[in-house]
């Protein structure tokens, strides 16, 4: 693990070395050994709760996390479904958040205000992942302790704005009495320090991992990844106000021509979106099929290495825009006649 | 990477500069934002020909002795005809130190400008293009990612990715364009490895821009959410305010409307008779997502010193943060 490089708000909160944190990947892809491979890297990653297979893989999952990261902070992330019954799933996993020691979820979906003060009670920090600025006053409001702002560019939910990171994280931390984590795009250590520089307190990336060797996935489709130019994605269902950026592979050709058609019906959606289908596609390499989150990011993303490894470039290169940023000689304002 | 700097690649004060808009980028404005220390930018295509060029640079030294560049816009023969011969001519003769070009096919006006000692920056959305400006010759490029006012490309990369991407890809100096409004953002691109920024909605929104008050006071209103991308089914798309036209627009190209029947309603005179007369909703107005970090509507100056000053800050603070951690 690399020295600390920088101290901000998120590392102190979050008790990690370095402010770099990756964010749970669906369906059931950020597993208990991708998230013990980035904690162990000095960053902060979230075990998925939802879409396993089996009832208790989510519990399994905490105890290999466990297993392999002795007594550090973990996170889980905690989707919360604007349907009914969203709210209760998420309250009937808490215990086992307790059982294993998780220190900080990160919430995304519906707003987390219902599970916010059992969280606070058993001493856990809140992040709360939101799509576009105008959310943050809910964040605030509810008592979140930190904010993931994403920007359009992010792999997976974008929410409906489309507004680019560049703007949103220079946005966000002026209005925003919370620390925020920058998300969208980030794959590099100068975007790291750009973020910081814009008075972000941490990042968080999804696709820039994708080639983790810890992760699960299909070796092929690392590979597609490795080769991935980042702008292979489209953001889907958008007429169901549910936009999702992913690969443009035949299913996300399909439901745009279902949404050419005008169709809400979810049920005409349900063959080509469900998390079945995206899991067997992981599974078997063919990502032909499902809905891949894929953001511009999978382009910084070169080679299928440990997570350990991509810390560690992203660090050096961090230093090294550290070192460049040494050298500028901005003239100082009122220097100019 | 490379150590030139704006500064001594173009004589600027500060490594900022203003985007060549058509018909508001014109003397006394580009002489605003040189003489506040940035690289103010004329747009060649407002004037109609080589001659009326010659008078605007003329005009714009009478206002200032920093320099300033010329805006190259090479647009396609079949979408609009223009004397791109004759401006090359007289912006060589007139001793312009720096060239903007953008669009299609700028080999053999790169290389005409350069035989002519004329620095050329070219402007463009992909790292493709950026590569194939470094072969022709280009001395820096200016890459825009999908935030930006009115063309960004087909691609969709944002800014934060396109920059450093084209900054691995190309041996020149870089400049970050798209999204760019204050001094956190000039830091980001610096650290991005950029040599600085362009700014266009920025610097649209000063009191030296020569359009109605109005126009100024009602954009100043609007965020970042309220951009949108029209005109992608004719292959051209423009990040436009969403205006009522624009969603006239939009409208008609959810029903499959012609290029006949959008084109007149997308038209420049339309957006910049719009801006000129203040009723800013007649129209889909070119401006990029930086409206979002914008609110007020200083002079060139006072923006370019703020921009300097708040970067400074955050050069200070990250220097800080580092040093805290390390053993004196």
């Amino acid at each position: 693990m690399r020295d600390q490089l920088f101290r901000t708000r998120i590392t102190d909160l979050l008790g990690i070395r370095h402010p770099i944190l990756c964010g749970g990947l669906g369906p059931g892809v950020s597993t208990g050994r991708y998230v013990a491979a980035v904690i162990n890297a000095g960053g902060m990653g979230f075990v998925v709760s939802t879409a396993y297979e089996a009832p208790d893989q989510f519990e399994l999952e905490l105890k290999v996390c466990r297993d392999l990261i002795g007594n550090k902070p973990v996170g889980v992330n905690l989707y919360i479904s604007r349907f009914a019954g969203g709210v209760e799933r998420v309250l009937h996993l808490l215990p086992l958040l307790e059982k294993y020691g998780v220190t900080c979820v990160e919430t995304a979906g519906a707003s987390p205000e219902p599970v916010i003060p059992a969280l606070k009670e058993m001493g856990i920090t809140v992040l709360h992942k939101i799509p576009s600025v105008r959310y943050l006053h809910t964040a605030e409001r509810v008592g979140a302790d930190a904010v993931i702002v994403v920007g359009a560019e992010c792999g997976g939910h974008p929410g409906v704005d489309q507004v680019g990171t560049i703007v949103q994280a220079a946005h966000a931390p002026q209005v925003s009495s919370l620390p925020v984590v920058a998300a969208g795009g980030f794959g590099t250590g100068r975007q790291l320090v750009a973020a910081l520089a814009m008075g972000n307190d941490a990042i968080l990336m999804g696709s820039r991992m994708l080639v983790s060797e810890e992760l699960w996935i299909h070796e092929d489709y690392k590979r597609k990844v490795v080769e991935g130019r980042g702008y292979e994605s489209v953001v889907v269902k958008k007429l169901l106000r549910d936009h999702h950026r992913v690969l443009h592979n035949e299913s996300a050709q399909t439901v745009l021509e279902l949404e050419a058609q005008g169709i809400v019906d979810f049920e005409a959606y349900r063959p080509y979106v469900g998390g079945d289908v995206t899991r067997a596609a992981y599974r078997s390499g063919d990502v032909t099929k499902g809905m891949i989150d894929y953001g511009h990011a999978v382009v910084f993303a070169d080679e299928i290495q440990p997570v350990e490894k991509i810390f560690d470039r992203i660090l050096d290169d961090a230093e090294n825009a550290l070192h460049r940023l040494h050298t500028v000689q901005l003239a100082r304002a009122g220097e100019i006649a | 990477m490379s150590d030139l700097t704006m500064r001594n690649l173009f004589g600027v004060e500060y490594p900022i500069m203003q985007s060549g808009f058509r018909f508001l980028a014109r003397a006394p404005f580009v002489a605003a934002v040189s003489n506040a220390g940035a690289l103010g930018t004329l747009s060649a295509h407002t004037l109609p020909t080589g001659t009326a060029l010659r008078q605007e640079i003329r005009a714009t030294r009478k206002l200032t002795d920093r320099p300033f560049a010329v805006n190259l816009t090479l647009l396609p023969e079949n979408v609009a005809e223009f004397p791109y011969d004759d401006y090359v001519d007289v912006i060589i003769s007139e001793g312009i130190p720096v060239v903007e070009t953008s669009g299609a096919r700028p080999a053999s006006y790169i290389e005409k400008l350069k035989r002519g000692g004329v620095k050329v920056i070219h402007k463009c959305t992909s790292v493709r293009h950026a590569l194939s400006a470094a072969k022709y010759g280009a001395d820096a490029v200016c890459v825009t990612g999908f935030e930006s006012a009115g063309h960004p490309g087909e691609d969709d990369v944002p800014t934060l990715v396109l920059v450093p991407r084209v900054v691995d890809e190309v041996r020149i100096p870089v400049i970050a364009s798209g999204g760019f409004a204050d001094g956190r953002g000039l830091a980001a691109a610096l650290s991005f490895g950029a040599i600085g920024i362009n700014m266009g909605t920025r610097f649209l929104l000063t009191q030296e821009a020569l359009f109605h008050e109005d126009s100024k006071r009602a954009l100043i209103e609007f965020g970042e959410r309220d951009t949108t991308l029209i005109a992608r089914n004719l292959g051209d798309s423009v990040r436009v305010l969403k205006t009522t036209a624009t969603r006239e627009v939009l409208a008609l190209e959810a029903r499959g409307a012609s290029r006949e029947e959008i084109l007149p309603l997308i038209d420049k005179e339309r957006w910049y008779n719009a801006l000129l007369s203040g009723r800013i909703d007649e129209a889909p107005i070119p401006v990029g997502a930086a409206l979002g970090l914008i609110s007020d509507v200083p002079d060139c100056k006072t923006l370019v010193q703020r921009i300097v000053a708040q970067a400074n800050v955050v050069l200070d603070r990250l220097a800080a943060a580092r040093a805290a951690l390390s053993p004196a």
